[in-house]
């Protein structure tokens, strides 16, 4: 696993770094004259909800089109009329479709205790590695758990890892990465909490690459296969 | 990769740039595990002129320039 270095992710002000966030010994930034060479490649893309829907799908791709984007992250698409017309419109425009947007996990979470939201949730899921098969992305975003009045740390911890492992297979199998968020969720919101509960999940997971930007948005993405 | 702004002071979301993320240090660390893929902005909806804002903002945060 590669180790995390502890990082500063906040600017800086002339009396040194704001309090209030876990990191410490980070590194301070400093205004380049000119940007570092970047050792690899980023592509940029939105939510599909943040363009209007008074829009038809296809205005919506052609606009994604016209602001420069690479491509587009959607939610969960469950009826199968829509799937097809997502998939013409990237197609048509040239826009990926790269990640699909799990939405049960919230109302339905795999933290859950009540074996009705765990099959709701489990359905969700599949229909969100299903839309990523239809439509070519690579992943799908999964809120693993929820921790709230009703649902210790704990408890979240052991279900969520639990049923993750059910999907695993079907991800390895249709080559997907799943991206686990926990901002909003208060469940692993410390960055160094994920590897550890990402690594006893499963041993499909073969390589993790971690990413802290700033508490509470933690980020990590999975591969189900080794790279 | 899901991208959005924060300010720490106020603890509430922003948008890209206008928060106090140090966006060169993020671009910095996607470099050093030479990521590659998308940067995903989510944020609030608008309309073609506020998308094509945040468009500019993630060209920003790839390029390693200042929002």
């Amino acid at each position: 696993m590669k180790k995390i270095n502890r990082r500063s992710f906040l600017i800086t002000s002339s009396s040194g770094v704001f309090a209030g966030m876990a990191f410490t010994g980070g590194i301070s930034a400093t205004v380049e004259a000119s940007p570092e060479t970047f050792k690899g490649k980023l592509k940029k893309s939105v939510f599909w909800r943040m363009i209007p829907d008074s829009l038809s799908i296809e205005e919506r791709f052609k606009l994604a089109g016209r602001i420069g984007l690479d491509g587009v992250e959607v939610p969960t698409i469950e009826k199968s009329h829509l799937v097809g017309e997502f998939r013409e419109a990237a197609r048509k425009t040239g826009i990926t479709i790269h990640s699909i947007m799990n939405m049960k996990h919230w109302k339905y979470p795999f933290s859950s205790s009540d074996p009705e939201d765990i099959r709701t949730g489990m359905k969700g899921m599949e229909t969100s590695l299903q839309n990523a098969r239809d439509f070519g992305a690579d992943t799908v975003l999964l809120v693993p758990a929820v921790v709230n009045a009703q649902t210790s740390y704990k408890d979240a911890y052991v279900r969520s890892q639990k049923h993750i492992r059910e999907l695993l297979p079907l991800a390895e199998e249709l080559k997907l990465s799943l991206q686990l968020k926990t901002s909003g969720t208060n469940f692993c919101s410390a960055p160094l909490n994920l590897p550890d509960m990402l690594m006893s999940s499963t041993a499909l997971i073969l390589k993790l690459t971690s990413m802290s930007v700033i508490l509470p948005f933690t980020v990590f993405r999975t591969t189900g296969s080794e790279r | 990769m899901h991208v959005k702004g924060f300010d720490v002071k106020r603890k509430e979301f922003t948008n890209l740039g206008d928060g106090t993320i140090d966006w060169l240090e993020v671009r910095r660390a996607f470099s050093d595990i030479e990521y590659s893929g998308y940067i995903n902005a989510e944020l609030g909806g608008g309309d073609e002129a506020y998308l094509l804002d945040v468009s500019k903002r993630l060209s920003k945060i790839i390029d390693g320039q200042e929002i």
